[in-house]
């Protein structure tokens, strides 16, 4: 049995901050202003960032862009090989998706497979305009073309190396480490 | 993430042998299904390269269909088999015709039977899942999760509710499902009926009242059996006019039932006999609901037995 | 041959003694008999010597050999502990007719070992077989087994017949409208697994109308394979005003309950039913008081194709003839429900009584013994023919080692 212990904390909740509130400017700068943005976090880490987005281009740019959840279970290439039953959450995406830009927010990019199911269940809702991709760590070690539009913090990493990244809503912090396996004897 | 005190299952052979857990587990995963049946692109990969056999040795229409679009909405590629034109006629045994099925690389097959336990029988031996579609008089597992999941849609709960169900509890495998999914969830369940019909033993899982009238009274869901018309000619029943008249849904008798009753039928319904047309077409009746609720919970059961396997 | 020191099961009770055996039959008993030159000793020491088994309700499949040839049932019977068996009428074709009872008779078996016949009541037309030819041909019984007899004028006669032959009816109580409706007794198991009950009356019912119409004939009425407390009470009652009847029990009515149905075991699929835990505690207290003299296996041998189906289309039956005894021992008597002795009486001398059969421990009875050793735990092992014995791997205490039929072993544990 493999263990993770703690090998540095790369970000604390200022840290944090200041990433997300750079993102927002960056997005908000690509797009040139917030006009039919959607921000949709991918479950569970990604929407907390997305909300939080949403918080600094609400206090930039003073609009209120919708935010949606996206549930990317049953669009996964991994199922089998998973334990038993991930849990299928509700998709909920708060208006139409054609015609906008949707800025899929995720915590962490790593062999773009999640980024890929995320792009199929997003079409499968509708035609967007543009779809982009937010991500707060980009750890390296891309299987797919996929690259992501906006990154927080690029996290060169080794693959026996894990990144996990805490939110206040979920975990009750703020924090990013990079966790290393042990083997356990 | 594995949900806490659910069972890794293969095989979905009946109620009784499921968990509260499990149960919560598989109408939670309804919910998410039932968006998908109701958005543009009606289809999930989820389940591609996965090939689902239904084998139907009693005629259906609405759990058959159900089942084989469920597949289809998950990606999953389908045999339907039919028994009428297949080998079965030839007299192979259903051993022969699940090896068989086994040996075309069929992952799971849904199996609807008049012959009490096959699907527990088939589970002894078959390397594929077995989900049960109904078998005998014994269980229908499918359909007690779609009228639980549609209860919790009108409800937002089922513990403590009172639920009331109509007719030939003896012979109804939709009942016997539905008694014991109540009961592990906390509903407290009345029975009605003739008195040839209701067997003793349900009274260690519900209350009996032969009386609909006093029944329908505080009651917050009525289940309305179908009414298998051959039984008036085994002397069970006296006569369709009689049933009708003793325990028959009548708007007359729904008057008198709480404001906010819920009203299911399994299908397909005799209008006349169990039931009265204007009930099944009122706003307190979920019959038509209960079909789209259908497909969403056998998704549900095939993500749950298929989705996320341990190979 | 001398069996030395063994412990002996002698009218009802156990004593040590020395047995001596000579030309097939028991000529002396005694302690410290001692050889003659060249005489064999078998030690029986920490052994009891039962008479051997007899089995009053025995299915041999004669036309049927696929389900069990005729010859294995024999062996297994052996092994088991039995030296006689009472064959059932429902052959292919049925022992309805004199010719029938006579072929059965024939079959071949080791000397001491006893085949009784069972002639049918009625035809396959519906109407009374030859009583009278079949009594003459050597049948020792009649009975319908497998079915009631439903006709009540036609039943009369024939206890009429069968009292003027000194025949035993064996009768398998249970009506037959009541049954056509079910596969197994209504109750908690009908309900849970869906298959169809009946209600127990059907059992008692019919016990009461076969009762009283013997009590008008006096013939020997036996109730073969009681399942319930109602029946039992039934048989009770008419014993009380003076109507013969006797019954026996099965093995696997004294050890399952309708809750073994959950399993839909095609193995332990058998006809009359299983009723709940208070008529299994009924039969046992019924065979521990007395009530029920006679234990009978209703050995009923099926193919591996026939039970390995649908419950429902499976074949009642059970065949357990060469475990019957291990199985009872480790299910009644180490739970001490039922003493050692009234298990082997039960399944030895009663029911060779009820056949016409000399039998038990006696000088100038034919030597047939069944040596058993207790304290030797074991895991019941399968012995060739029909699979459908539910005991096969079970663990018993108990085990047949040795089987003496007129004077020569003809079994040896482990050999």
């Amino acid at each position: 049995m493999a263990e993770l212990r703690e090998k540095a904390k790369i970000l604390d909740d200022n840290d944090m901050r200041r990433a997300i509130a750079r993102l927002a400017h960056e997005i908000l700068e690509k797009n040139q202003g917030a006009q039919d943005l959607m921000l949709v976090g991918i479950r569970r880490r990604g929407i907390p960032l997305a909300q939080r987005l949403q918080e600094e281009i609400t206090s930039i740019e003073n609009v209120t862009v919708p935010v949606g959840e996206l549930d990317i279970t049953l669009y996964r290439d991994d199922l089998s090989m998973l334990g038993p039953h991930p849990i299928v959450h509700q998709t909920v995406i708060p208006k139409a998706v054609d015609g906008t830009t949707v800025v899929l927010v995720d915590d962490v990019i790593y062999t773009g497979r999640t980024v890929r199911a995320g792009l199929d269940a997003l079409f499968d809702l509708g035609r967007p305009k543009a779809v982009q991709l937010c991500v707060l760590i980009d750890r390296g070690h891309r299987e797919l073309p996929i690259r992501p539009d906006f990154t927080g913090k690029n996290v060169p990493t080794s693959q026996k190396e894990v990144i996990e990244v805490h939110v206040k809503e979920i975990d009750g912090e703020d924090a990013v480490y990079i966790m290393e396996k042990v083997e356990n004897n | 993430m594995p949900k806490k005190g659910v069972q890794q299952m293969k095989h979905l052979l009946g109620i009784e042998e499921l968990s509260k857990e499990d149960i919560l587990y598989i109408l939670n995963l309804a919910t998410p299904m039932k968006d998908i049946i109701l958005r543009e692109v009606k289809k999930v990969p989820t389940l591609r390269g996965k090939i689902i056999a239904t084998l139907f040795y009693e005629p259906s229409t609405r759990t058959k269909n159900s089942f084989e679009l469920a597949a289809k909405l998950m990606s999953a590629d389908l045999v339907s088999v039919g028994v009428s034109t297949s080998s079965v006629q030839k007299g192979e045994s259903l051993k022969d015709t699940i090896y068989t099925l086994e040996a075309m690389g069929v992952d799971a097959i849904v199996i609807r039977h008049s012959r009490n336990g096959v699907p527990n029988y088939l589970s002894s031996f078959s390397h594929a899942s077995i989900i049960n579609a109904g078998d005998g008089q014994h269980e229908h597992p499918s359909q007690a999760l779609l009228d639980l999941f549609t209860i919790q849609e009108h409800k937002g709960h089922i513990e403590g509710l009172k639920v009331l169900i109509v007719g030939d509890i003896m012979h109804s495998r939709v009942a016997k499902s539905n008694i014991y999914a109540l009961n592990k969830l906390g509903a407290k369940v009345v029975v009605s009926g003739p008195p040839t019909l209701i067997p003793n033993e349900v009274r260690e899982y519900a209350e009996i009242c032969y009386s609909l009238d006093e029944a329908i009274k505080d009651v917050d869901v009525v289940n309305v059996l179908r009414l298998q018309l051959e039984r008036q000619q085994t002397g069970l029943i006296n006569s369709l006019q009689e049933y009708h008249r003793f325990y028959g849904l009548t708007s007359e008798r729904v008057k008198h039932a709480k404001n906010d009753l819920l009203v299911l039928h399994p299908g397909p319904m005799n209008r006349g006999v169990e039931i009265d047309e204007d009930v099944a077409y009122s706003e307190k009746s979920a019959i038509n609901e209960q079909v789209s609720n259908g497909v969403a919970v056998r998704m549900a059961i095939y993500y749950m037995l298929m989705g996320g396997k341990e190979q | 041959m001398i069996l030395k020191n063994g412990t002996v099961l002698m009218n009802g009770a156990f004593e040590r003694f020395d047995i001596r055996i000579e030309n097939g039959v028991i000529s002396k008993g005694g302690h410290d008999l001692s050889p003659d030159e060249g005489e064999t000793v078998i030690d029986c020491q920490d052994k009891i010597i039962s008479p051997t088994f007899v089995d009053m309700h025995t299915h041999v499949r004669l036309g049927q050999e696929y389900k069990e040839d005729p010859q294995v049932t024999i062996r297994k019977a052996i092994k088991g502990g039995y030296c006689a068996l009472n064959v059932m009428p429902n052959t292919k074709p049925a022992l309805d007719c004199a010719p029938m009872v006579e072929r059965m008779l024939k079959t071949e078996a080791p000397e001491g070992f006893h085949i009784f016949v069972t002639g049918a009541i009625t035809n396959e037309n519906g109407t009374l077989a030859e009583t009278e030819d079949i009594a003459s041909a050597g049948a020792v019984a009649i009975s319908d087994d497998g079915h009631w007899t439903e006709n009540s004028f036609l039943f009369y006669q024939a206890l009429k017949y069968a009292k003027k032959h000194d025949l035993l009816v064996m009768d398998h109580a249970q009506d037959m409208n009541l049954f056509k409706s079910g596969k197994i007794y209504e109750g908690k198991a009908s309900f849970e697994t869906g298959l169809k009950g009946f209600p127990k009356a059907a059992e008692a019912s019919a016990i009461y109308r076969d009762g009283t119409l013997n009590a008008q004939v006096g013939s020997r009425l036996h109730i073969t394979h009681l399942s319930t407390l109602m029946g039992l009470e039934t048989a009770n009652a008419l014993k009380q005003i003076g109507v013969h009847v006797t019954m026996d029990v099965t093995p696997h009515h004294l050890i399952f309950d309708e809750s073994a149905y959950l399993s839909y075991d095609t193995n332990i699929k058998a006809n009359p039913p299983f009723g709940d835990e208070r008529d299994r505690k009924a039969l046992v207290h019924a065979l521990r008081s007395g009530e029920i003299t006679n234990i009978a296996t209703d050995h009923a041998p099926h193919s591996e194709p026939e039970k390995d189906q649908e419950w429902e289309d499976a074949p009642y039956g059970i065949a357990s003839i060469d475990s019957a005894f291990e199985v009872l021992y480790q299910e009644l008597v180490t739970t001490s429900l039922v003493p050692l002795e009234t298990l082997l009486t039960a399944m030895s001398t009663n029911p060779a009584y009820l056949l016409g059969m000399r039998h038990g421990i006696g000088i100038g009875n034919e030597a047939n013994l069944t040596i058993i050793k207790l304290n030797e735990p074991h895991a019941i092992s399968y012995e060739g023919g029909a699979k459908n014995n539910p005991y096969v791997g079970k663990e018993s205490s108990a085990v047949v080692t040795m089987v003496i039929l007129k004077g020569n072993v003809a079994y040896e544990y482990g050999k």
